[in-house]
């Protein structure tokens, strides 16, 4: 499964609807405002939770942050990611990394969106790196 | 669909009768369009590459759509109906 977490989607909803006062428009809940992060997970992350972290040497909790801003969306396209520059992650926890999927967060943790990884499970044996690369994820509403 | 150089190549595989439908001005044969699908790049998602910096394992763009997660829970719900 892959795509839109179910806060996101209340948040989109909400922001959409007359949920606000006196039949207005509801509130968005911004996300902060700081470089958003990949984060990889071992298992398939869901619309409610995501998936088990990575652990170990090589990774940090909560993800790495994106290099840059991805172009836009426009007309309905899809937004890649990352832009300018790949992510990478060397595995140096001594055992071997399984990874099924990512969520992408906020800098403080909101999830916005998440997906298994084309492929997955992608073993990742120690001393090896794992690269996601520039437009490596696409994200869109169709 | 583009045509760039793998085009030339492939009329002249064509033009050298290695493909067995005929030809068509300005189109592809089936065999053209099947070898040329063949050899467009495929964009890379991700790669795992060794410390030597080899390449040991590869796969193509990951996606998050929201639409295609909607069609998964829609037929999640139709498969947990029928049983």
């Amino acid at each position: 499964m892959a795509g839109i977490p179910n806060t996101l989607i209340s948040n989109v909803l909400n922001a959409t609807t007359p949920t606000g006062a006196s039949g207005a428009p509801g509130t968005f809940t911004a996300f902060a405002g700081s470089a958003m992060k990949v984060r990889l997970n071992s298992t398939s992350s869901t619309a409610s939770a995501n998936g088990t972290q990575l652990t170990g040497t090589g990774y940090t909790a909560g993800g790495t942050a994106v290099p840059a801003a991805s172009t836009a969306s426009s007309g309905g396209t899809a937004v890649t990611l990352p832009a300018t520059s790949a992510l990478s992650w060397t595995n140096g926890s001594g055992g071997t990394w399984s990874i099924q999927s990512f969520d992408l967060t906020d800098s403080a943790a909101a999830r916005s969106w998440f997906g298994d990884f084309n492929g997955a499970p992608v073993s990742i044996a120690n001393g090896n790196t794992f690269t996601i690369a520039v437009a490596g994820i696409s994200i869109g509403l169709l | 669909m583009s045509e760039p150089t793998i085009v030339t190549v492939l009329r002249a595989d064509h033009q050298a009768g290695l493909h067995s439908e005929p030809h068509r001005p300005n189109r592809y044969c089936g065999e053209c369009a099947a070898a040329s699908a063949q050899q467009e790049p495929v964009q890379v998602g991700w790669v795992v590459t060794d410390p030597d910096g080899n390449v040991v394992d590869s796969g193509g763009v990951s996606e998050a759509h929201a639409v295609a997660w909607l069609g998964e829970l829609i037929d999640n719900a139709q498969t947990e109906g029928d049983n």
